[in-house]
C-alpha cells in the first residue's frame, strides 16, 4: 500500500483528499469542455451551411452582374456609335453647307470671269490686229508722240496674249476646284444613285492637291492611279467621297511622319487602285509607303475617338465614320493591311447595288 | 499609485472558481486593498455566490460586471465557461460604480440613476472616462446609449460592451456590487491620475448587392427594397435565420463609408422582420457583410496599435481591457485565442488584461467623430495607466 494514502496517516489522508478534489475539478472542467465542444461543433456546422449559402448566392449574383455588365458594355458601344453618327451628321452637314455655300459664291463670279475671258481674248486679238493695220496705214506718224514706241508695243501685244492665256488656265483650275467642291459637298444626299466612283476619288485628290506638293520635310507625293474598269455603282456618293477623302488624308499624314533625308530609294507615294471583284462587287484600295501601323493598334483603328495623332490634330472619328458609312450604310467592308516600316493599305469592298454579295 | 490585478478560473463549479480567482488576486495585491473591480462570467454560474464571496473578501468594493460569450484575461488567455476578475487599487485614482435597473421600461431614468450613483460627489468635469456593461436583449443599444450620453455630457468618453449569454440570445445578466440583474446598466467611472488610450477596428467587408431600407422601427427592420427584410437575408443565407456574424453595412449618405449593425438572431423562424443590436435609419443603403479569420485578426492588431498610439507617452501602462464582438468568436473558432495573443505580443511585457466577447461594443470612433459610438463586429482595446 502506498504510505502516502494510508488512512492511518492524517497527512496522507489530507493529501488524498486534495488529490481527489483536484481530480474532481479537472473532471468538471473536462466535462464542461466536452459539452462546449459538442455545442461548438453544432454551431460550426450551422456557420458552414450559412457561409456555403452566402458564397453560392454571391457567386450567382456575380454571374448575373457580369451578364448585366456585358449588356451595358454593348449599350455603351451602341451609344458611342450613335454619338459618332450624330457628330458626323452635325459636322458634315455644317461643313457641307459651308463648302456648298463657298462653292456657290465663287461659282457665279468665276463663271463670268471664265466666260468673258474668251470674249476678251477675241477682242484683244482683233484690237491688236486693228492697231497693226493703223500702223501700216500711217507710217508717217511721229513715234515720239505715241505713249509707247514700236518695240514696246510689240512686247505688250505679245505679253497681253500670254497674260490672257495664263488667266484662262487659272480660271479653268478655279472652275475645276469649285466643281469638285460642289460634288464633294453633296453629303446630305442620303439617296443611292448610280455614279462613277473614280469621279469621287478624283474630286478628293483635287481638294487635297496642295497637300501632295513638296515641302521642306519631304519631296512631292507621287500618286499612282491604277483604275480598273468599273461599272456604275449605286451608292450614296457624298458620304463615300468623305471616306475617300479621309483615307487619302490619313495616307498623307502617315507619309508626313516619315523621315526622308534625301532618300532617293523610297520616295513618298500613294497608290489608288480599283477593280471589280465579281459581277456584284468592286474594290477600292488606298496604299501609302509611310511607317505602317503597329500590330497592337490595328484592332483599335475603327473605334470611335481612337487616334494616334497629336492632340488637336485628330478627332479619332475619320476611320470610325468611314467604317460606319461603308459597313452600316452600304453593307460593304473595310479592312487594313499594314507592315510596320513598309506602309499601309486600306481596302474597301462595295456591292454594286444594295443587297448584292461582296465576294 | 495604481495597481491592477487579474484572476481567472475555468472551474465550472462556482465555489471552486471564485475561490481560485480570489486566491490569485490576493497574492498579487498583498496587503493592498482594492477599490473597484470588474467581474466577467459565463452563464451557468451561481452569480449570487460569486458576488457574495467577492464582497466577503473585499467589503464595499465598487464592482460591476456581467455575463459574456467568452472571457479573456492575461491569466488564461481566451476561455469559455469561466469567470475572470480585474481589481483596481489606487490612492490617486477614484473609481465608483453605479447601476440603473429596468432599463427597457425607461432607458432615461435607468441611465440617469446609474450615472448619478457612480458620480457620487464628484463633478462630471473630473471624470476621465467611464466603462459601461449594459443589457443587450431587452432594448436596443442605441436607446440605452442616447440617455447615457446625455447624462455624461460631452466630455466623458464611454467604453464597454453589451453583456452576452453564450450565443443563446435569451437572457444576459449585469452585476453591481452584490446584486445581479437582467435588465440593467452598470457603470464604472474613473477620475484622478488615470490615463487611457483606445482603438477600434472591425475587418468585415460588404458582399452581394446593396438594398434600401424601406420600412423600419428603430432596431427592427421590416422591409428592404419593399420586400420583407428576412427575405433579404434568406436570399444569401438560405433557410437559416439571420445571424450576427453576417451584419449589415449601413452606408452614410453618398459615401463609401459604412458602420455595421448585426442582427440579434432571436426573431421567430417565420418572422418577416429582422431585429438588430442597434437602430437603423429609414432609407439607408445596406449591404450584407462577411469576414474571414485573417481579416478579423488583422483588424484586432490594428485596434491594439491605435490604442498604443493614443496612450499618452508620459503615462505608465498598467492594464488593458478588451471588448470583442461575439460574432468574431463565432468566425474565429479555434483561432479565437489569437486575438488576445496578438494584443499580448504588442506590449513587450505581461500586462494585466481582462476582456470579453460581447453582444455589441461601445467606444468613440475617433476624436474627430461623435463622442461615443455603438459598434458591432469590432475589437475595442482600452489601455489604462497612471498619469
Amino acid at each position: 500500500m502506498n504510505p502516502e494514502i494510508s488512512d492511518t496517516n492524517p497527512h496522507s489522508f489530507q493529501a488524498m483528499e486534495e488529490k481527489i478534489k483536484a481530480l474532481e475539478r479537472e473532471n468538471r472542467i473536462l466535462k464542461k469542455k466536452l459539452e462546449r465542444s459538442y455545442a461548438d461543433r453544432q454551431q460550426l456546422e450551422v456557420n458552414t451551411e450559412r457561409k456555403e449559402n452566402l458564397l453560392r448566392n454571391a457567386l450567382e449574383e456575380l454571374k448575373a452582374s457580369q451578364a448585366s455588365l456585358e449588356e451595358r458594355q454593348e449599350a455603351i458601344k451602341e451609344l458611342k456609335r450613335a454619338q459618332t453618327q450624330l457628330v458626323q451628321t452635325e459636322k458634315m452637314s455644317s461643313l457641307g453647307r459651308l463648302v456648298a455655300g463657298i462653292a456657290h459664291e465663287i461659282n457665279n463670279p468665276i463663271n463670268f470671269i471664265y466666260g468673258n475671258l474668251q470674249h476678251l481674248q477675241g477682242y484683244t486679238k482683233e484690237m491688236l490686229a486693228t492697231v497693226e493695220a493703223y500702223r501700216q496705214c500711217a507710217p508717217e506718224v511721229d513715234e515720239a508722240q505715241l505713249p509707247v514706241d514700236a518695240e514696246e508695243f510689240a512686247f505688250i501685244a505679245c505679253d497681253t496674249v500670254q497674260v490672257l492665256q495664263s488667266m484662262q488656265i487659272g480660271a479653268t483650275r478655279i472652275c475645276d476646284i469649285v466643281s469638285s467642291l460642289r460634288n464633294f459637298s453633296r453629303l446630305d444626299e442620303a439617296k443611292s444613285k448610280e455614279g462613277n466612283i473614280h469621279d469621287g476619288i478624283d474630286n478628293s485628290l483635287m481638294i487635297l492637291r496642295y497637300r501632295l506638293e513638296s515641302n521642306e520635310r519631304r519631296p512631292a507625293i507621287a500618286v499612282q492611279k491604277n483604275y480598273g474598269t468599273l461599272p456604275a455603282i449605286e451608292c450614296c456618293h457624298g458620304p463615300l467621297n468623305q471616306v475617300f477623302m479621309n483615307l487619302l488624308a490619313n495616307a498623307i499624314d502617315a507619309i508626313d511622319q516619315q523621315e526622308y533625308n534625301d532618300r532617293a530609294d523610297r520616295l513618298p507615294e500613294i497608290e489608288i487602285a480599283t477593280r471589280t471583284v465579281s459581277e456584284a462587287a468592286i474594290e477600292i484600295s488606298v496604299s501609302d509607303n509611310g511607317p505602317g501601323i503597329p500590330e497592337n493598334l490595328k484592332s483599335l483603328l475603327f473605334d470611335p475617338f481612337f487616334t494616334t495623332k497629336p492632340i488637336g490634330q485628330g478627332t479619332g472619328l475619320g476611320l470610325a465614320i468611314g467604317h460606319e458609312i461603308v459597313v452600316q450604310q452600304h453593307h460593304g467592308s473595310i479592312s487594313v493591311d499594314s507592315d510596320a516600316g513598309w506602309g499601309t493599305t486600306f481596302r474597301i469592298r462595295l456591292p454594286r447595288y444594295p443587297g448584292a454579295p461582296l465576294a | 499609485m495604481l495597481k491592477v490585478c487579474v484572476g481567472h478560473s475555468n472551474d465550472p463549479d462556482s465555489e471552486g472558481a471564485i475561490s481560485e480567482v480570489l486566491d490569485r488576486c490576493a497574492k498579487q495585491l498583498g496587503e493592498v486593498s482594492p477599490q473597484a473591480g470588474i467581474l466577467l462570467a459565463a452563464v451557468d454560474f451561481d452569480y449570487a455566490h460569486l458576488l457574495a464571496e467577492i464582497d466577503r473578501a473585499y467589503p464595499g468594493l465598487e464592482l460591476i460586471g456581467g455575463t459574456t460569450d467568452g472571457e479573456i484575461s492575461s491569466v488564461m488567455g481566451f476561455e469559455q465557461d469561466s469567470i475572470a476578475l480585474m481589481l483596481f487599487a489606487s490612492d490617486s485614482v477614484t473609481i465608483r460604480a453605479g447601476i440603473g435597473t429596468n432599463v427597457s421600461k425607461n432607458e432615461a431614468t435607468a441611465c440617469e440613476a446609474a450615472v448619478s450613483m457612480a458620480l457620487g460627489d464628484r463633478s462630471l468635469d473630473d471624470i476621465a472616462f467611464a466603462i459601461v456593461l449594459p443589457e443587450s436583449l431587452t432594448t436596443s443599444a442605441a436607446a440605452i446609449l442616447r440617455p447615457l450620453e446625455r447624462a455624461l455630457g460631452e466630455q466623458v468618453p464611454l467604453f464597454g460592451g453589451l453583456t452576452a449569454d453564450r450565443w443563446q440570445f435569451e437572457r444576459t445578466y449585469q452585476f453591481y456590487k452584490t446584486e445581479f440583474h437582467s435588465d440593467a446598466v452598470p457603470i464604472l467611472m474613473f477620475s484622478g491620475a488615470i490615463a487611457f488610450g483606445y482603438g477600434v477596428s472591425s475587418g468585415w467587408k460588404p458582399i452581394g448587392n446593396p438594398g434600401t431600407v424601406t420600412r423600419v422601427s428603430e432596431n427592427v427592420v421590416h422591409e428592404i427594397d419593399d420586400r420583407p427584410a428576412a427575405e433579404f437575408y434568406r436570399n444569401y443565407l438560405g433557410d437559416r435565420p439571420p445571424s450576427s456574424d453576417y451584419p449589415l453595412a449601413i452606408y452614410e449618405t453618398d459615401s463609401k463609408n459604412f458602420f455595421l449593425r448585426a442582427p440579434v438572431g432571436n426573431d421567430p423562424v417565420d418572422s418577416k422582420s429582422v431585429t438588430f443590436f442597434g437602430d437603423i435609419p429609414n432609407g439607408a443603403t445596406v449591404q450584407l457583410t462577411e469576414a474571414s479569420r485573417t481579416e478579423i485578426l488583422s483588424a484586432s492588431e490594428q485596434s491594439v496599435s491605435q490604442a498604443i498610439e493614443r496612450f499618452p507617452d508620459t503615462a505608465t501602462l498598467k492594464g488593458a481591457l478588451y471588448f470583442s464582438c461575439a460574432s468574431r468568436r463565432q468566425i474565429l473558432g479555434s483561432r479565437t485565442g489569437e486575438e488576445y495573443e496578438i494584443a499580448r505580443a504588442s506590449y513587450g511585457h505581461e500586462l494585466p488584461s481582462l476582456g470579453f466577447y460581447t453582444n455589441g461594443e461601445i467606444s468613440p470612433l475617433s476624436e474627430a467623430r461623435e463622442r461615443v459610438c455603438y459598434h458591432n463586429e469590432t475589437f475595442i482595446t482600452l489601455l489604462l495607466g497612471e498619469s
